[in-house]
């Protein structure tokens, strides 16, 4: 693909604004119904899928220069959260707003209009394996002292991908620690890739870096093949997108469940026994690549054809990613079975769930816009009455506790595998 | 003039620099292409809006104001927008200021016993509807959707689908705040004589002929920052109850609601029902709708938009199917009811009403919409109007053609005449054949009832130029049948005194031509003069309708 | 002070995955490939890095010249962020496909502009093309002394010591200044950029001169003619020899094989 090939989504985006809401069958109140967080901060119409899509359009006719400082920003300034994506396919079935502004950057990429923070992270990645600015060496610290598998010495048929985030962040390891844990006690032949683990390369595809996502991929995907890995279990949702999306277009064919899939599964086999309860009032936030970018991958291979005259289809049917089949049930069934757990909903939830502000590179690059993204999902959290957010992703999990620092909060952060590992 | 480095100055000093923006990029996004949108200015093929020289994002009625009197002093032009869907909100000539009023996003206050809500341009009516619904009220849904600004179809007629029930936009406007083109502010109604928003006549300046003009002003005179509008009672939730998995979200709502779509063996029976629902004063929605998506294509459309695991490609199996033919030819003339009893008598009232209705008319509920998924799909889809987009769903485009508004037995007369006519060109290929009658619009476009406004939609691709100029050819064959057949002006055609193909203002001569061949040309000269009133710098484009003649 | 100029070239990333690399149809020109930012041509980065330890050392001021058209800025700027002191970017439409002849020129061309060089340093060759004749041309053009291949540069009063690579080790050799030394791999890796660097070099302004701002009426035409650029196509056969016992195997491969070379 190229950005040529988006010429017919950028022609046919009707301009509607659906992109910039939740969508509207949803909206319970004024507080809570934008979708859209690049537009709701930066509020010129360019940084909307509807405006992108004009900007494509400009760009693939000429009437705009590829080299601009100002399409830098307004390609980069959004977080790949997929709302509009979601949000316009109520109603519509031949545009891909996610997937046009994701060859933008790579056409962005590709002509080195890269922004110089994200090079810092790209270069780094580059020798070390991480996107976390730290030496490869102390990749695999976090299990220090586990009686878990290293799987590059002795064979298993389940690995548990840790993942940069939790892999760095010391305040997180505790997750990590708490899920290879439960599932080697639950009698899963689990093993990890210790320092020899790298990357997923989710978040520098969603930045346009596609040519260092596949380095990443291509070499996962040949380890796990190698060592005869037959599911891949991570704690990310970031990395979950990557393997149970982004990975089988290169060939992969691996089982890919995210934790608390895992968990789920085993609190209906009876291999997870709770002990204590834990009197809390929770929310739960759905992480977009677990929730409406979880999607398992379909693969097509089609051309576009009409029928009616001029009803634009695809032969064979192009798949559909609406967000109805993401991860939503899951942690919060596994919310639901902790003695003591009272689960209370925010007004955006699953498919149009509001970013938690860490992706597509924004984080690194746009840190107030990040961050002000971050503060709106607390404020929506509060506005339940929980004492909690809980969720099932690290980048969440950071941003969030950098919002509740920075604004002096009482709300707590917490992964749902934590609160798992609490009970037993 | 142009812009120059010091009147971006002074215009930054009033939006403050992260408000406004010349930059190429940012501008390239303001340009409305004209190939796709039902905008009525189109179709035309790779055509854009003229580039604005910059936008900006004001944040208060001052701020406008000051906006204004710096492109008065400097002969530049202005037009302002809300959400800016429609093509009619982007510049038709150089040397334009483009105000995007996203920031003006206020609900100022909710007067639940007075029944009115203050709003600023940007609250669209999904989002006041939500937060109304809090008081048990209820805000009229313009046809554009949901999306739309409630404050800007003021400036219009505004009619929708619950007209029956809460009127039209225009009629709804009471007290407000508008910037005259000079730059004035004037509060109108209650409020400008300092007694509240309650009322639109007064005391105080009563302005909404004005502002409405003959067909809305369009952005051409002035910028509306606040009005108060009257809102309606909401029998239901506080909170709407939305289930179901995208794009099959429903909504079950308690008995005192129902929805049907209703079904007539014939025209004349569909119009005669009409009439007996306006005498019984029954109904809270009104509107034939689903049939939009073309009488031959919408019982297999709705499966599919009802049925989450579906695909536009399984339209063509799904016609196929015998309960899915048979849904269609129950719903040849049909029109969709939504009943809201205020109270348990109310609503039995009603249903019993309706019941004798049909057994007059011979009409029916349309069994496949009485299947309890698909009721409660249609039911949100009513109230919440935020499906608006569907509109585009075969191929990216539409524009309304044939249609009028008026007494439904005059309209229904030419419906099938009208058909006839598109079906023969729906065999060219270039627009989807969809059995020729895609006829849709609100049963009840006068408040209480007393007329049916409907509107045929062609839907072409906005990405092939085959098929819009196709399209072209058919708007000018249907416009010339219209003519010949005394059926009035035909849609698509609205704006083309406006805006011609290169997206730029008609002369004032072919305009004055134009004006001078419609029924009642002494309106546009009245309305210059009204435009040399109270744009004496020429702020406003010719969106405002004048003749010079 | 020492004044060095560095030429440093943008090539399209040497280790993009092969599967993203592609050439257009009329098989003249590599396509960019999607998603893969242009680098700093490898062997360039080597020769900046010299120039850093120089300046590590004594007062130095570092120029980087890059030629070319629509240039990637924000990857250039690195040599910002990695101690540079000024970039400029020769930026002409007529810069886009040229030759190392024409290169050569160019840069030349610049550096007689800049006026004051004491050392000029480039990379042995550049990753895309592989010529390795950009430098050398660049100082026979100046007509200053050319030390290729250097693994090492010391720069003492008015003179310079290279350690230049030989096929079976190294020589040293010394000149007086100005002098222009093309760089190898030998010499040590770029350093990292620092984030507080990176972010200041953001902020930091660029030069750019056209063919007019240097003074150049017309560009000298290639004198290198691109016939076709085509992906090397690797195929690999494998064919199963069956057979009783080894003996029978190797007897019916030696047929296969003398199949193969007759």
């Amino acid at each position: 693909m190229a950005l040529e090939d988006f010429r017919r989504d950028q022609e046919r985006c009707s301009e509607c604004n659906s992109c910039k809401w939740i969508p509207f069958d949803q909206i319970k109140s004024q507080r809570f119904a934008i979708g859209c967080p690049s537009i709701a901060y930066n509020n010129f119409t360019g940084y909307s899928a509807r405006g992108r899509f004009a900007i494509g359009l400009a760009l693939n006719e000429g009437r705009i220069d590829l080299y601009s400082d100002k399409l830098q920003e307004i390609v980069f300034k959004c977080l790949t959260c997929g709302n509009c994506d979601v949000a316009h396919k109520v109603c519509r079935y031949d545009v891909e707003p996610l997937d046009h502004i994701l060859e933008m950057r790579k056409t962005l990429t590709g002509a080195g209009q890269v922004l110089l923070e994200h090079m810092i992270y790209i270069d780094h990645l580059r020798k070390e394996d991480n996107m976390m600015l730290e030496p490869k060496a102390k990749r695999g610290d976090w299990a220090k002292g586990l009686d878990v598998k290293i799987a590059t010495d002795e064979p298993c048929e389940v690995i548990y991908h840790a993942g940069c985030r939790f892999s760095f962040d010391e305040e997180l390891w505790p997750s990590a620690r708490s899920a290879a844990t439960i599932l080697k006690n639950a009698g899963v032949d689990v093993g990890i890739m210790g320092k020899d683990e790298a990357c997923c390369g989710s978040r520098v595809h969603s930045m346009g870096f596609e040519g260092e996502y596949r380095k990443f991929a291509e070499n996962a995907i040949d380890a796990w093949k190698t060592q005869g890995v037959k599911t891949v279990v991570t704690s990310c949702s970031d990395c979950y997108y990557a393997f149970n999306r982004l990975y089988p277009r290169l060939g992969a064919h691996f089982e890919v469940l995210h934790t608390v899939q895992y968990l789920e599964r085993l609190i209906k086999e009876g291999k997870i026994k709770f002990g204590k309860s834990i009197p809390m009032k929770v929310t739960y936030h759905d992480p977009c690549h677990l929730g409406r970018q979880g999607e398992s991958y379909v693969p097509w291979d089609g051309v576009a054809k009409k029928i009616k005259g001029q009803i634009n289809l695809f032969n064979p049917p192009k798949p559909r990613y609406t967000g109805a089949r993401g991860v939503y049930d899951a942690p919060r069934n596994v919310l639901k079975s902790i003695p003591g757990i009272e689960l209370v909903e925010m007004e955006r939830i699953r498919e149009y769930a509001w970013c938690c502000g860490a992706g597509g590179g924004v984080r690194m690059a746009y840190p107030e816009f990040s961050g002000w993204t971050a503060a709106e999902r607390i404020e929506e959290a509060k506005s339940t009455g929980a004492e909690a957010i809980v969720t099932t992703c690290g980048h969440c999990e950071r941003n969030f506790l950098d919002a509740v620092e920075t604004a002096g909060e009482k709300m707590k952060v917490l992964d749902v595998v934590q609160l798992v590992e609490q009970t037993m | 003039m142009a812009l120059t480095k010091k009147i971006y100055q002074l215009f930054e000093d009033i939006v403050g620099p992260e408000n406004i923006s010349n930059d190429p990029v940012v501008l390239a996004s303001y340009q409305n292409p004209i190939n796709r949108a039902s905008n009525h200015m189109g179709p035309f093929y790779d055509v854009f809006t003229p580039q604005a020289v910059a936008v900006l994002l004001p944040a208060c009625t001052e701020e406008v104001s000051n906006i204004i009197k710096v492109c008065n002093k400097y002969g530049l032009k202005l037009k302002a927008f809300s959400t800016g869907w429609s093509g009619m909100g982007y510049p038709c000539e150089d040397d334009t200021i483009q105000l995007d009023l996203r920031r003006m996003n206020k609900i100022i206050q909710i007067d639940d016993k007075n029944c009115f809500a203050v709003i600023e341009p940007y609250v669209i009516a999904a989002v006041l509807q939500a937060e109304l619904m809090k008081y048990g009220l209820n805000t009229h849904n313009i046809g554009a959707g949901a999306q739309a600004s409630p404050l800007a179809s003021c400036a219009y007629l505004g009619p929708g689908p619950d007209s029956v029930f809460m009127g039209f936009s225009n009629e709804n406007l009471l007290g407000g705040e508008w910037v005259l083109p000079n730059g004035e502010i004037v509060r109108f109604g209650t409020l400008g004589s300092g007694s509240g928003w309650h009322y639109g006549e007064g005391p105080g300046p009563s302005v909404r002929a004005v502002l409405k003009g003959l067909l809305g002003s369009m952005g051409a005179m002035g910028v509306i920052t606040k009005v108060a509008l009257k809102v309606y009672p909401w029998p239901g939730p506080a909170v709407l109850p939305v289930k179901g998995t995208i794009p099959a979200y429903y909504t079950e709502l308690p008995d005192n609601f129902k929805y049907y779509t209703l079904g007539f063996p014939t025209w004349q029976a569909f119009a005669d029902a009409q009439h007996k629902i306006w005498d019984a004063q029954i109904g809270y929605i009104l509107h034939r709708q689903f049939n939009k998506m073309g009488c031959d294509l919408k019982a297999g459309v709705i499966r599919i938009l009802t049925e989450s695991d579906r695909h536009l490609n399984d339209l063509e199996e799904l016609l196929e199917d015998p309960e899915v033919k048979r849904h269609t030819e129950e719903a040849r003339h049909d029109f969709e009811i939504v009943l809201a009893g205020m109270t348990p008598r109310d609503i039995e009232w009603q249903e019993k009403a309706l019941e004798e209705i049909l057994a007059e008319t011979g009409g029916w509920k349309v069994k496949a919409m009485q299947d309890p998924m698909r009721n409660a799909w249609g039911m949100l889809y009513l109230i919440r109007w935020g499906h608006k987009n569907l509109n585009y769903l075969y191929s990216g485009s539409y524009e309304g053609t044939a249609g009028m508004s008026g007494s439904p037995d005059f309209g229904i007369q030419h419906i099938d005449k009208v058909k006839a006519f598109k079906q023969e060109w729906d065999k060219k290929g270039m627009m989807v054949a969809d059995g020729g009658d895609s006829s849709m619009g609100s049963v009840g476009v006068i408040g209480g009832g007393g007329g049916f406004g409907w509107e045929v939609h062609a839907c072409f691709d906005s990405h092939s130029k085959e098929s819009v100029e196709g399209t072209l050819e058919f708007f000018d064959a249907m416009a010339k049948f219209m003519k010949e057949n005394r059926l009035g002006p035909e849609k698509s055609k609205h704006m083309e005194p406006m805006r011609q193909s290169d997206g730029r203002a008609t002369p004032q001569e072919a305009r004055n031509k134009m004006f001078g061949a419609t029924p009642f040309p002494i309106v546009y000269k009245y309305q210059k003069k009204v435009k040399d009133a109270f744009d004496p710098y020429d702020l406003g484009d010719v969106f405002y309708k004048y003749s010079t003649d | 002070m020492l004044n060095i100029v560095v030429c440093v070239k943008q090539v399209y990333d040497p280790e993009a995955p092969a599967s993203l690399f592609q050439i257009s149809s009329d098989g003249k020109k590599a396509i960019p490939p999607q998603g893969t930012p242009p680098v700093l041509s490898p062997f360039d980065e080597n020769a900046l890095e010299a120039a850093l330890r120089i300046k590590d050392i004594q007062e130095a001021k570092i120029i980087v010249l890059s030629m070319g058209y629509k240039l990637a800025k924000p990857i250039l700027k690195k040599t910002l962020a990695v101690g540079a002191d000024e970039l400029i970017l020769l930026e002409d439409k007529q810069f886009e496909e040229l030759d190392s002849y024409g290169t050569a020129h160019i840069l030349a061309c610049a550096i007689q502009q800049i006026k004051n060089f004491d050392i000029i340093l480039c990379g042995r060759q550049a990753a895309d093309t592989d010529a390795g004749q950009v430098g050398s041309g660049i100082a026979e053009i100046l007509q200053i002394p050319d030390i290729t291949l250097a693994r090492k540069v010391e720069v003492s009063s008015d003179k310079v010591q290279v350690e230049r690579l030989m096929g079976d080790g190294y020589e040293t050799v010394e000149t007086a200044m100005p002098v222009l030394i093309t760089a190898s791999n030998e010499i040590g890796d770029l350093r990292y950029p620092s984030m507080r660097k990176s972010l200041a070099a953001q902020k930091m302004g660029v030069t750019s001169w056209d063919s007019t701002q240097l003074g150049l009426e017309t560009v000298a035409d290639n004198r290198v003619k691109l016939q076709k650029l085509y992906l090397p196509e690797r195929n690999s056969n494998c064919q199963l020899i069956n057979g009783e016992n080894p003996e029978e195997m190797a007897a019916k491969l030696t047929d296969v094989l003398a199949g193969v070379v007759k």
